[in-house]
């Protein structure tokens, strides 16, 4: 059975290029949306632990913690009285600078970004501390330096056991660690700085958090304006939420993009081997009418054209597989194996439903083909 | 004869209008992608106004040597740098400028504006559109006056509807509005382009560092200045005390963001999106002509020659691609909206009056070549196959 129908599609090749070229087409269009949907990890993000209500942050980045200005500024910031809490630290939710660190703790190591925060940022950010204690005042001038770790740093380096007390090298300098926290799972990070190590750094650049008791109104903007202007006039307040809005809209408009330019492709493939297909079969009546003759049910004929269609399928997936490969060996798309495989497989599946789509009525309408008819027209 | 042709096009396309959906719906979507890329190719790399002369401007934005005493110390290019480049006899103007921007809370956001402290030459070399008002000039900038000419958006998210001229935006300084001018596109920020606010430099305090937009008399002569630039900055007191390697950050558009680079992305990228529905034309019109292969006969059989033919299925070809182009410009206008909201994601904002910013003759004639070569394109093979057919093989129905 098989082979016959493979020499009919033979017979046929000149016709069913179109087909495959258009299939593989195909498979390259859903490849690739299926590499970027892997490699971005959109599919793999996780809620974030920190709460940004009535989060101001006022950006200064390239200023030292130790720098008197801060202390003159928080002193003025606190007679402003919609103003909650004031820290000082240099990690903006959905906006970091990244500060990579290593962290070796005996022979095990792991790639971290710091954090420079004071006391409050526990509280500013409303993380939940899982054991141990924050960072406190009385800790910034011990001669032990000390350091808060994350849960996902804490497996890494102490899989198995208790990680408060024990010393960590955080770049070669030794942080006794006196609480881990939960991982922060900022959605605007990527894989690779996704765990986090808090210390305090008077060195270290650190910019101002605000909480406010409600929600941001000019008001309150115009008097943090103008304390921070008594020190700098910059242009750097901003609700963490704009941040978050921001970094959700760069999630969101290349996958938008990308999907509608992957519809519109998927609708005209659909449509184009849909009515390739419907105008095969109508040109095939009278074949299809003599094997009604000879005996076959409509099923057969229905199962025969779904069969033609799998084999045209398998065959346009060769070239598809040996492109696919091609990509993956020279990594010209600079992405993961993992990521070629999901690609290729994804693009496999999609083809033979798309096949399936799209053969279902023309098939339908060649088992319906009555054979006298069929037979008379010609 | 092309009456005839043009009639029979109908007809068939009456006739199968599924087939003529499918082909429709294919190209007026395929000629919307065009037309938008193409649109926003030349809106980075073409001359559009206000960046008239956007092929022959240099974009100086500071350099530095490689040698680094401590971490703030760049070279500083300031006026006296900049009077060195004026003498060129190949430089047409130079406009200095520096960078920043403005920032305020409205309706529950905050909305920044980039802004630009720029000389009067500015205005020489730009053209912009002024609605109201009028741009600063050389006086004004001696006077140190705090004048600025602001862009349709800020003009509108500031004052809505009521009169800018006179009134007063920001806290620091407070600048008084002289000009509204027309809302400029600027997809990739270059230069003063990316401000939709511009200011009277002489108030500028800070830094003496400036950037400068250097206008060359011809596209030829670009890399004559460049040379040029390179030998004024190695005789600055500054590079003699310091040595080094010199990085003049000083490129064309074409060079900022690279041409080349981008032309072979975006001829890869159309050829993707076009090669489908072209595939898909091309397969329906094999089918299409053999359900026909009795008329095909019949004129063959009257002595049609195969040229006569071809140039009636590829007529009727371009005929459906050119409806199926007009509806894709249609669409183009009405997608244009939304892809602005794409492109200021950041800061609606600021795209206030810029909408169907895609209505603009150049687009529209691109769009058009491309429908064209779409027609002719998806036509020419089975129109060829199809003329091959014999008379008599083709009035008993024989296939391709």
């Amino acid at each position: 059975m098989i082979r016959h129908l493979f020499k009919l599609t033979w017979n046929k090749k000149k016709k069913h290029i179109f087909l495959i070229v258009e299939l593989f087409f195909f498979f390259l269009a859903t490849g690739f949306i299926a590499l970027f949907l892997y490699e971005t990890g959109v599919l793999k993000q996780k809620r974030p632990t920190f709460n940004i209500e009535n989060l101001i942050s006022i950006d200064y980045r390239f200023m030292y913690t130790g720098d008197t200005t801060f202390s003159y500024l928080t002193e003025e910031l606190k007679q402003i009285k919609e103003i909650n809490q004031i820290s000082i630290a240099s990690y903006i939710p959905y906006s970091p600078v990244t500060n990579p660190r290593s962290v070796t703790y005996k022979k095990k190591k792991t790639d971290v970004a710091a954090v420079n925060v004071d006391d409050k940022y526990l509280k500013i950010l409303g993380l939940k501390l899982k054991s141990g204690r924050w960072i406190e005042k009385k800790d910034y001038h011990l001669s032990t330096k000390v350091a808060v770790i994350d849960a996902g740093t804490k497996q890494k380096l102490f899989p198995d056991h208790e990680a408060i007390g024990r010393i960590i090298n955080i770049s070669g300098i030794p942080h006794q660690v006196i609480g881990v926290v939960e991982n922060l799972n900022d959605p605007s990070v990527g894989s690779n700085y996704n765990q986090n190590v808090f210390t305090h750094d008077p060195q270290g650049a650190a910019s101002v958090l605000l909480k406010l008791k409600t929600p941001m109104n000019e008001d309150i903007y115009k008097k943090v304006k103008q304390t921070t202007d008594r020190f700098m006039h910059r242009d750097n307040i901003m609700p963490v939420s704009q941040y978050k809005e921001k970094h959700e809209k760069e999630q969101f408009i290349p996958l938008l993009i990308l999907s509608l330019l992957s519809g519109f492709l998927v609708i005209n493939i659909i449509l184009g081997l849909f009515s390739i297909l419907y105008q095969n079969i109508n040109t095939r009546r009278s074949e299809i009418g003599l094997r009604r003759a000879a005996g076959a049910t409509s099923a057969d004929i229905y199962r025969q054209i779904m069969m033609e269609m799998f084999l045209i399928a398998t065959l346009a997936l060769i070239p598809c597989l040996i492109v696919g490969y091609q990509f993956m060996a020279f990594n010209v798309l600079n992405a993961t194996t993992g990521g070629y495989i999901c690609a290729m497989v994804s693009g496999s599946v999609t083809i033979y439903l798309l096949v399936i789509i799209c053969a279902l009525y023309p098939a339908r309408m060649a088992s319906k083909i009555h054979p006298a008819e069929a037979l008379h027209d010609d | 004869m092309l009456k005839n042709y043009i009639k029979i096009a109908f007809k068939v396309m009456m006739r199968q209008k599924f087939f003529t959906a499918v082909s429709l719906f294919g190209i007026s979507f395929t000629i919307m992608i065009f037309s938008i890329l193409l649109g926003l190719f030349d809106f980075v790399y073409g001359n559009n106004a206000p960046a008239v002369h956007h092929d022959r401007m240099i974009y100086f934005e500071g350099m530095s040597t490689s040698k680094k005493p401590d971490y703030f110390s760049y070279l500083i290019a300031d006026s006296s740098f900049y009077n060195e480049i004026r003498k060129l006899k190949q430089v047409q103007n130079v406009s200095l400028y520096r960078e920043s921007t403005l920032s305020s809370f409205r309706k529950d956001r905050v909305v920044t504006f980039n802004t630009a402290y720029t000389d009067a030459e500015h205005w020489k070399i730009y053209d912009f559109t002024f609605l109201e008002g009028r741009p600063y000039n050389q006086k004004d900038v001696q006077e140190k006056q705090a004048y600025t000419v602001i862009s349709e958006s800020v003009k509108h998210y500031y004052f809505g509807d009521k009169p800018a001229l006179g009134q007063y935006i920001g806290e620091h300084p407070k600048l008084k509005v002289i000009g509204v001018v027309k809302d400029g596109i600027s997809i990739f920020k270059a230069g003063t382009e990316a401000a939709s606010i511009w200011i009277a430099s002489g108030i500028y305090v800070g830094y003496t560092d400036m950037q400068a937009t250097i206008l060359v008399r011809s596209k030829r002569e670009i890399p004559v200045v460049k040379s040029a630039l390179e030998g004024i900055a190695k005789r600055t007191a500054i590079y003699k005390s310091i040595g080094g390697k010199l990085t003049i950050n000083a490129d064309t558009i074409f060079e900022k963001l690279d041409f080349d680079e981008a032309s072979i992305f975006l001829g890869g990228f159309l050829f993707f999106i076009m090669a489908i529905p072209a595939l898909n034309m091309m397969g329906l019109n094999v089918g299409r002509i053999s359900e026909r292969s009795s008329e095909i006969g019949i004129r063959k059989a009257f002595g049609a020659s195969s040229s006569a033919l071809v140039g009636q299925f590829i007529t009727e070809n371009i005929i459906i691609t050119f409806i199926g182009g007009i509806l894709g410009i249609l669409l183009t206008f009405a997608a244009s909206d939304m892809l602005l909201e794409v492109i200021y994601y950041e800061n609606p904002e600021t795209a206030f009056a810029k909408g169907n910013f895609m209505l603009n003759w150049k687009t529209i004639g691109y769009s058009m070549t491309c429908i064209l070569f779409f027609g002719f394109l998806s036509g020419i093979i089975p129109a060829w196959r199809m003329s091959r057919l014999h008379a008599i093989k083709a009035l008993k129905g024989g296939s391709l």
